[in-house]
């Protein structure tokens, strides 16, 4: 046994992601920027207002309130910009468009209403520090200004975090979207025609050239123009065909994030045929082809099929003894078979529990390789699903600050024996350490929580542990074994570090695990600390949970998990409540942000989109055809880009 | 209120539209906001109208799939196979070759834009923070000029059904209105003169240079 230093307060978070939390890191003011127009924006009309109510700013106002007492943490460069990011003064001083298209204005919002309120909560209270004595009482203002002017991030931040009585945002909203400059008929027909059918008009084509009238042609196309045209032309069988092996599949391919998947030399570890790695590339494309019509666009996440080929059906083959060797309850988890289709064509197939759905296919894995045995431990998998489903990116910041004390680790995820730290100095076990675990990490700081508590990457590296680097499953006997060892195959592939056979004496493997920073007892990692990890999935349905976000140490209200069926499902429901109408919104909002990036060139979103295919969504069962129809038809994608 | 409250549960940005009140005929929409823990109902509820401007997506890069359907669609199906003649080192016109032996690999393959898919922006190959190409890269413009040269190198000009041949005006303004169909007539007319004027030339070699030229131009890459 081995004394361990107590860690230092505000040390590197490192080993894990990053996000908004809330920081006290100190915000220094800065000179007041000078900007004499903004020409676009979001006008809050103030004296329409309810009596004590404060008195939004304008959004010029708002925005220099921002670059004054924000920017200088959160500017590009700037300490905690991977927490939240604030553009270039530039832009951020035009307009709020960059606000608005934040996947984490709701984060930003609550953060303010805390400041305001004194509120020692998640996320912590912003900013820091004021400019100056009168910025503080302007804070108001700025949070009534962001009620009025970004309604959506607010709703989002009350149903996130709960609502404040002092704050509560009951104005009834009315949205005028506008674009300034509406392309014409014709353009939208042809801009329309080339991002989703993959080619311009051909103007001496009858149908194309007279789908519309010369009038509809030249004037700025109207919400019944855009619908005339995206109805008529998927109207037609031969173009609706067109629209599947474009749009559909375009889209598809980006949120599968493809370009991961083993291209243009990148390699897969441990290796797969590369016949096979070009197929897992359109794995979910060639799903939700199949299906989109058919089935939800949260049921094509959390459907238990997978798409193969001749070439992919054997990576979906369990390995026979091992599934036999299994405790007999635990066999019909592990096993499947998938039969191979003809060469050249593909086939559905079914995945094993183990697998569950998307999440668990290999085309996702894959496109993301890591594994328990490394220090990303499965976080880059739990970061990927959010992203899939929220649109939201994490970013990685293994060495940024760390933040204020942690608060209180909820009971239920304690449970897990992965409470890893390593020692920095080979060796030398009174060096430096960082946290790796799925429990460790969420001890060192408050900034580390805001991504493994609230944004489940704890729960994530639990439930995706049973694979390997390729996606391929890990059955917990392999770790007693000599030959197959996927830690002996890793560390040959020099892809994890070497890990010893036993636990006996300290040599110079640098991985140790105790509980948290005051525990004074670790041991060293072996591969039966790896069995134990794996094993604690098949032993309990209550590995892992997802605590509730407004209390979350009241374990009475924790969701628990112990596989990815399940934590895919906690995840795409958490915004579900009895009444909403259709069930898995929480994908709407990362599809509206997808739809963008496919089809224009912008990764962000605004509220229109997220309004009308929020619309599509709620009317339609969740299918995507009614959703990218929408998205077509907004005045955004008509919207003039010069 | 409690309708109300329900509604605003399922009305906003991610919570969604499905209780919120769509004008017809507009954008505009209802977003009723509230909350239902802990809040106190206020009596009166007061509307705020504000306007929201939408930014543009701006115009495009042609992608790869978007370039070969325009290809396609402007000239004729079949110009994108690359033919060991078009080697250099591999026969046929020596000197003339259009491209370099790296392409020795892809002779007999029946799609240029597939070999260059990478540097045209490939939307099968996508990454999930990738964006659709919003401006030209040299990159771009080498494929492309590159795609370009195979095109016109398969073109049949003598053909009496060839969609490539430019040499009469009314032969070009076709190629300019399917290749360019954002263009308005009065784009096209000028235009189609000096094309047409451009392409009356005997030497085949010169009728694909021109072709090509104007495939590989930025106004053939950009989307409006």
């Amino acid at each position: 046994m081995v004394a361990v230093q107590k860690r230092k307060p505000f040390l590197a978070c490192r080993m894990l992601f990053v996000m908004f939390a809330g920081v006290a890191a100190s915000c220094s003011s800065n000179p007041k920027n000078d900007i004499t127009t903004v020409k676009r924006g979001l006008t809050g009309v103030s004296d329409q207002h309810s009596s004590g109510r404060p008195t939004p700013m304008s959004t010029r106002e708002a925005l220099e309130f921002m670059d004054q007492n924000c920017f200088e943490c959160h500017g590009p460069g700037k300490p905690l910009a991977a927490a939240f990011s604030m553009p270039a003064r530039e832009i951020l001083l035009k307009d709020a468009s960059w606000l608005d298209g934040s996947a984490l204005n709701q984060t930003a919002y609550q953060a303010l209403v805390h400041k305001h309120l004194k509120k020692n909560d998640s996320p912590s209270a912003m900013p820091p520090d004021f400019k100056d004595a009168n910025q503080a009482k302007k804070l108001p203002n700025l949070i009534a200004w962001f009620q009025d002017s970004l309604p959506g991030a607010v709703r989002e931040a009350e149903i996130k975090f709960g609502t404040r009585p002092e704050f509560r945002s009951n104005i009834e909203v009315q949205l005028n979207t506008k674009c300034e400059k509406i392309i014409t008929g014709w353009d939208f027909q042809n801009r329309f025609m080339s991002r989703a059918l993959g080619r311009q008009i051909n103007p001496l084509e009858p149908f194309e050239r007279d789908l519309l009238s010369e009038s509809e042609k030249n004037a700025p196309a109207s919400a019944e123009v855009r619908k005339k045209v995206v109805d008529v032309l998927l109207s037609r069988d031969d173009l609706k065909k067109k629209f599947e092996d474009v749009a559909v599949v375009g889209l598809a391919q980006k949120i599968a994030n493809v370009g991961a998947i083993g291209v243009n030399g990148k390699t897969v570890e441990p290796p797969l045929p590369p016949a096979a790695v070009e197929d897992l590339q359109s794995e979910f494309a060639q799903l939700v082809k199949a299906n989109y019509e058919k089935v939800s666009y949260p049921q094509l996440f959390l459907m238990n099929k997978v798409m193969v080929t001749s070439n992919t059906a054997p990576l979906y083959n369990s390995v026979a003894g091992e599934v036999n060797a299994l405790p007999q309850p635990m066999q019909e988890k592990y096993r499947e078979t998938c039969a191979t289709p003809a060469a050249g064509t593909w086939a559905e197939c079914t995945l094993s529990a183990k697998r569950g759905n998307f999440f668990g296919t290999r085309g996702f894995l894959v496109s993301k390789p890591t594994a328990m045995f490394q220090s990303n431990n499965n976080y880059g998998r739990g970061g990927d699903t959010h992203q899939v489903i929220f649109g939201e990116v994490l970013m990685a910041n293994t060495d940024g600050v760390s933040g204020e004390k942690p608060r209180p680790i909820p009971q239920c995820l304690e449970v897990t024996a992965d409470k890893r730290w390593f020692v920095k100095k080979k060796g030398d076990l009174s060096s430096e350490r960082s946290a790796w675990g799925a429990i460790a990490i969420p001890f060192y700081g408050r900034v580390c929580q805001g991504c493994h508590l609230n944004r489940h990457l704890a729960a994530a590296s639990v439930v995706f542990r049973p694979f390997g680097f390729s996606g391929e499953i890990i059955f917990p006997r392999m770790m007693n074994s000599a030959n197959g060892n996927p830690v002996k195959v890793y560390a040959d592939m020099n892809l994890i570090q070497p890990v010893r056979a036993n636990n006996n004496t300290p040599d110079d493997r640098t991985h140790i695990t105790h509980t948290d920073s005051s525990a004074t007892e670790f041991k060293f990692i072996d591969p039966a600390f790896y069995r134990q990890l794996l094993e604690e999935l098949d032993n309990s349905e209550q590995a892992t949970c997802f605590p509730d976000p407004s209390d979350p140490l009241n374990m009475d209200k924790a969701k628990y998990a112990n596989d990815l069926a399940r934590y895919a499902d906690i995840l795409i429901h958490q915004n579900d409540t009895a009444d909403t109408p259709v069930k898995g919104v929480a994908t709407v909002r990362g599809l509206t942000r997808f739809l963008p990036s496919t089809f224009a060139n912008t990764n962000s979103t605004n509220i229109e989109i997220i309004r009308d295919v929020s619309a599509a969504f709620s009317s339609n069962d969740g299918l995507l055809l009614p959703m990218m129809k929408a998205y077509f038809q907004t005045e955004s994608f008509a919207c003039s880009g010069r | 209120m409690r309708k109300l409250l329900n509604a605003a549960g399922v009305c906003a940005l991610v919570a969604l539209a499905a209780a919120c009140s769509k004008k017809s005929g507009d954008t505009n929409v209802n977003v009723a906001q509230g909350g239902s823990s802990g809040a106190k109902e206020l009596s009166k509820q007061k509307i705020s109208r504000f306007n929201y401007f939408l930014g543009a997506p701006g115009f495009l890069v042609k992608n790869s799939e978007i370039l070969r359907g325009s290809i396609n669609e402007c000239l004729q199906d079949g110009l994108l196979a690359i033919k060991p003649e078009m080697i250099s080192g591999g026969g046929g016109e020596g000197r003339k070759a259009i491209l370099g032996q790296n392409f020795q690999a892809a002779a007999g393959r029946s799609d240029i834009i597939e070999v260059l898919a990478g540097d045209l922006y490939d939307p099968m190959r996508v990454s999930r923070v990738d964006t659709a190409a919003g401006y030209l890269t040299l990159t771009y413009m080498g494929a492309l000029a590159t795609v370009a040269d195979v095109v016109a190198w398969n073109c049949n000009f003598n053909s009496p059904d060839s969609r490539c041949d430019c040499s009469t005006e009314e032969k070009a303004k076709q190629i300019l209105q399917r290749c360019i169909p954002a263009y308005s007539d009065a784009d096209v007319g000028p235009l189609a003169g000096k094309f047409a004027a451009e392409c009356s030339v005997a030497d085949v070699a010169k009728k694909r240079e021109i072709l090509a030229a104007f495939i590989a131009s930025a106004t053939f890459a950009e989307l409006r």
